[in-house]
């Protein structure tokens, strides 16, 4: 099993329960989309996976590694390593370029410096942004600027990817093109996806579409 | 993550942000200008005037006079001093050694030149043990008796003479200032039995005698004139003889756990005086210390308020960046790394700040030297070497490594108060 919630849940400071008692499971190498109107909790339970957040109950399990029970150190390297994050709003570095921004996970991982350059810049490839290279965020489009949060994402090889609403800030043509690479990922690669999304059309690009609303599964396609 | 990675990082958010790394670099260099010119300055007082201000006022030696009848300008002695207080204070349990001085009791008058200027006048000579002046006897010079009358009796002159002949005599008459150096090693000689004034009379036995100076004194009871006082036991016998042995001035040196204060009280019901000048001196002390406190606790503030400016804005600018620490956070960086990120980019501003202010220090207080030695009188009690804000590596260093660390201490909070929330929560409100 890659991915394994039992029985999660999660509540925000003023005490409103985002997710409630979740229980879930994606198989190694599926392409899942959770899909459910704004404000259903989708986010946290991709931020809970992805390690960039604590459950306050439950147990969560990705890749073997029982994220809750982690240290910050574990949980940082689960971060660097396990997973790639793609962001809606792709928060790529504004005073980093694009090849920077991409290098950023392997300088954390204390790869050498002209090695985490080559991987980066194989992976900007990869996306079809080797041009852009050189250029800082502020000089890419939409699009383009997806494209290096992926790149960023699978720079470290991790086989698990998380993707918030990876095209909620495009039009439909850009996105369609950024969905169907994530397919091929999917396909070629290996790597076990979980998409969050509200579009309810996008669900026809994974091999499994789930429900959510009031931070519960209402039930899968 | 590693060194090299971190200052590549740290190197490209400098680089990236040029103002906001000048102008944190401009508050802390500001700072620690102001401050490290303030701490040269109580150095150059610290090392030099306090100093010399010590040297003039020998730890537990302090000199009595007779009291004196006195009425404001006039002051008459009632009694001198005699071998029975002599006597007296030796048996005292709190006294070590006792060190007459004796007057010469007779006219004498000195001549010499000066500059060129042939010079004439009559002058108060004292007679001491040559132990209480060792330290100030120049190096090469003898302050002892000899038989040999060939060689010059050699002389210690108060360096308060000195300054009253800069102050005064030398602008008066447009005569150039006399350094130390000149001082030391000068001829002259001394008429013994002679005076300028007619009314003192001349003795018939009137002869010269060469003198040499050995050495400036700043010890404030030896005003005027000091040789050997076997010399002015020989002189005086030579020239009067009918007068009993007599003293002007008494120097004790006391015992180690002696206090001051209270010795001084108990010899003053013994109807003898505590030189005032020793008075004045602590005076001085005192106000010195007051001042090198004034100036510790300004520096103090500006460097306080230098790094509240400093934390302000490594707070402000950390607000800002909240959505940089959560996207290293969420590629993988620890919190110890994140800490160690920001907490190295503010050493490396706070280091080069601290090198701006030791620039500006240094210079500031090369000027300062410069500006005082060209306005400042020559007095004895200011430096020998006219550095008055004393500048040197270990402020350098000391003021670089301060300014790192403090820099650091100022945006620890912040960044310790950041890294503790989790990725999503630094991700979300941005």
């Amino acid at each position: 099993m890659a991915i394994l919630l039992q029985d999660i849940t999660k509540a925000y400071a003023r005490g409103t329960a985002v997710l409630q008692h979740l229980n879930f499971a994606v198989e190694h190498g599926e392409f899942v989309a959770v899909v459910g109107p704004s404000g259903c909790g989708k986010t946290t339970l991709l931020n809970l996976i992805g390690g960039l957040d604590r459950p306050d109950g439950g147990q969560l399990t990705v890749q073997g590694q029982a994220l809750h029970a982690l240290n910050d150190r574990d949980l940082s390297a689960y971060r660097n390593r396990t997973v790639g994050f793609i962001f809606q709003l792709n928060w790529l570095h504004p005073r980093l370029t694009a090849l920077e921004n991409v290098m950023l996970p392997a300088l954390v991982a204390g790869l050498p410096n002209a090695e985490a350059r080559d991987s980066a810049q194989a992976q900007l490839a990869f996306v079809s942004m080797g041009e852009f290279a050189r250029r800082y965020p502020a000089e890419l489009s939409g699009g383009q600027l997806q494209r290096v949060a992926i790149a960023r994402a699978l720079v470290m090889s991790p086989p698990v990817l998380l993707a918030d609403e990876p095209t909620g800030n495009l039009d439909e043509k850009t996105g369609h093109g950024i969905l169907e690479f994530i397919t091929k990922l999917n396909r070629e690669k290996g790597l076990t996806v979980l998409l969050v999304t509200h579009e309810p059309a996008i669900r026809q690009f994974a091999t499994r579409a789930v429900h959510m609303e009031n931070g519960r599964f209402l039930g899968a396609e | 993550m590693r060194t090299g990675q971190r200052l590549y990082l740290i190197r490209k958010n400098l680089g990236q942000n040029k103002a906001r790394t000048a102008l944190a670099c401009a508050g802390v260099g500001i700072g620690m200008a102001i401050f490290l010119t303030a701490l040269a300055l109580a150095i150059g007082i610290q090392g030099n005037i306090v100093k010399r201000l010590r040297e003039a006022m020998p730890e537990r030696i302090i000199s009595v006079q007779r009291a004196a009848f006195d009425l404001g300008p006039l002051r008459l002695p009632t009694q001198p001093i005699t071998n029975a207080d002599v006597e007296k204070l030796k048996k005292m349990p709190e006294v070590e050694k006792v060190w007459p001085q004796i007057p010469i009791t007779f006219p004498i008058r000195a001549e010499g030149n000066l500059i060129g200027v042939e010079l004439t006048t009559d002058v108060i000579v004292n007679g001491i043990e040559p132990a209480l002046v060792q330290s100030d006897v120049a190096p090469g010079k003898t302050f002892a008796f000899t038989m040999d009358p060939k060689t010059p009796v050699p002389v210690m002159v108060s360096r308060y003479l000195l300054d009253m002949y800069n102050l005064g005599y030398a602008k008066a008459n447009g005569l150039p200032e006399l350094s130390e150096k000149w001082a030391i090693g000068r001829h002259f000689r001394i008429i013994l039995g002679e005076s300028t004034l007619p009314a003192l009379g001349n003795d018939q036995k009137a002869r010269a005698v060469n003198c040499e100076v050995v050495g400036l004194t700043s010890n404030p009871a030896l005003l005027g004139v000091v040789i050997p006082s076997e010399y002015v036991r020989r002189f005086n016998y030579e020239f009067s003889p009918q007068k009993p042995p007599q003293f002007s001035a008494l120097h004790i040196k006391l015992k180690p756990t002696v206090d001051i204060d209270a010795f001084e009280k108990k010899v003053t019901k013994m109807g003898l005086r505590p030189d005032s000048q020793r008075e004045l001196i602590r005076r001085a002390q005192f106000f010195v210390k007051i001042l090198l406190l004034v100036l510790f606790v300004f520096s103090a503030l500006v460097l306080f308020v230098a790094f509240s400016n400093v934390l302000n804005t490594f707070s402000l600018i950390l607000l800002q960046r909240r959505f940089e620490i959560g996207l290293l956070r969420a590629v993988g960086a620890t919190r110890a790394a994140v800490v160690g990120l920001f907490s190295g980019e503010a050493a490396l501003l706070g280091a080069i700040g601290g090198l701006i202010g030791v620039l500006i220090a240094f210079l500031l207080s090369l000027l300062i030297n410069v500006l005082c030695r060209k306005y400042l009188p020559a007095l004895s009690i200011l430096p020998t070497d006219q550095r008055f804000l004393v500048f040197g590596w270990p402020l350098a260093i000391g003021g670089m490594a301060l300014a790192a660390l403090a820099s650091v201490g100022a945006t620890l909070p912040t960044v310790l108060r950041a890294t503790g929330r989790q990725p999503a929560v630094l991700l979300r409100h941005e």
